[in-house]
């Protein structure tokens, strides 16, 4: 089976039904995505302010990871349970669009950064010694992340305004 | 940094450490959305103003811009009971997260 035959046969699924057929629905569900963005990648950029040295500069980072991890977590989940959803509905469409496969790639790295980074910030010292201005590798991280999220964002608008026909 | 003045996250963080940042980013992110709103506004103004959807947004938007106002200046007083903060918290939410599913509203269903 090929991959644009499994986006084929996504789109006949019952969940990809609900969305494609009704106007309140795609609204709620694209809304949930939406919101998750923001509450994922807002809590985040507080993290990311954390390692550029901009904010929050008073605790250590360690903490205020662990502090924002569980609701960037959440947030992280229902984006991606909105954002499947939404893919299973429009899967033949957002299969040919550009942006969509640019932002698949921005998200792998994102995963991938977090993951660099997951070790990194549980391996810091918990004392406030590193409330110095925090080392280049930190700030390389944070505007990483800051980057890679802006784009995934940017892509997502550019697939609402690509993919769909008018009327 | 509502969820911080209500006291879900960043426990052992002063809310003033949250709230400064956090005011500057908020007033950096309204002048953009301001700007950028008037832009896409202007090109189906009459069409736009008169839709419920988008009035109900501008209207909480002055009420959560206000708001904003209101807790920064009463950050600053020195006296403040828990209670006070975790409700300023919960109140900014609630209205920041109204606006939010609003502009939702607005984009997805006009």
């Amino acid at each position: 089976m090929t991959l644009l035959e499994v986006c084929e046969w996504l789109e006949t699924t019952a969940i990809a039904i609900a969305i494609q057929e009704s106007l309140y629905g795609f609204a709620i569900v694209v809304a949930v995505h939406i919101l998750g963005v923001a509450a994922s990648v807002g809590m985040l950029l507080w993290v990311d302010l954390r390692l550029l040295g901009v904010a929050l500069m008073q605790r250590p980072l360690n903490e205020v990871y662990r502090s924002l991890a569980p609701w960037f977590a959440a947030g992280f989940g229902i984006t991606l349970l909105s954002g499947a959803a939404l893919f299973t509905a429009f899967a033949t469409a957002a299969y040919g669009n550009p942006f969509f496969r640019i932002k698949l790639l921005l998200l792998l790295l994102a995963a991938v950064n977090a993951l660099v980074f997951h070790r990194f910030a549980a391996a810091s010292p918990k004392t406030p010694d590193d409330a110095a201005a925090p080392p280049t590798a930190a700030r390389l991280a944070g505007l990483f992340s800051l980057a890679i999220w802006a784009g995934v964002i940017v892509m997502g608008r550019m697939m609402s305004y690509t993919m769909f026909s008018p009327g | 940094m509502h969820l911080r003045l209500a006291g879900a996250t960043l426990r052992r963080t002063n809310v003033l450490d949250v709230a400064r940042p956090a005011g500057r980013l908020i007033a950096l992110g309204l002048a953009v959305s301001a700007v950028t709103g008037v832009l896409l506004f202007a090109g189906r103004a009459s069409e736009i103003a008169a839709n419920g959807i988008f009035q109900t947004k501008m209207s909480l938007i002055v009420i959560a811009v206000a708001w904003q106002l209101v807790v920064q200046r009463r950050l600053t007083q020195t006296v403040r009971s828990a209670e006070t903060t975790r409700a300023l918290g919960v109140i900014g939410l609630a209205l920041w997260l109204g606006l939010a599913v609003t502009a939702c509203a607005f984009i997805l269903l006009e």
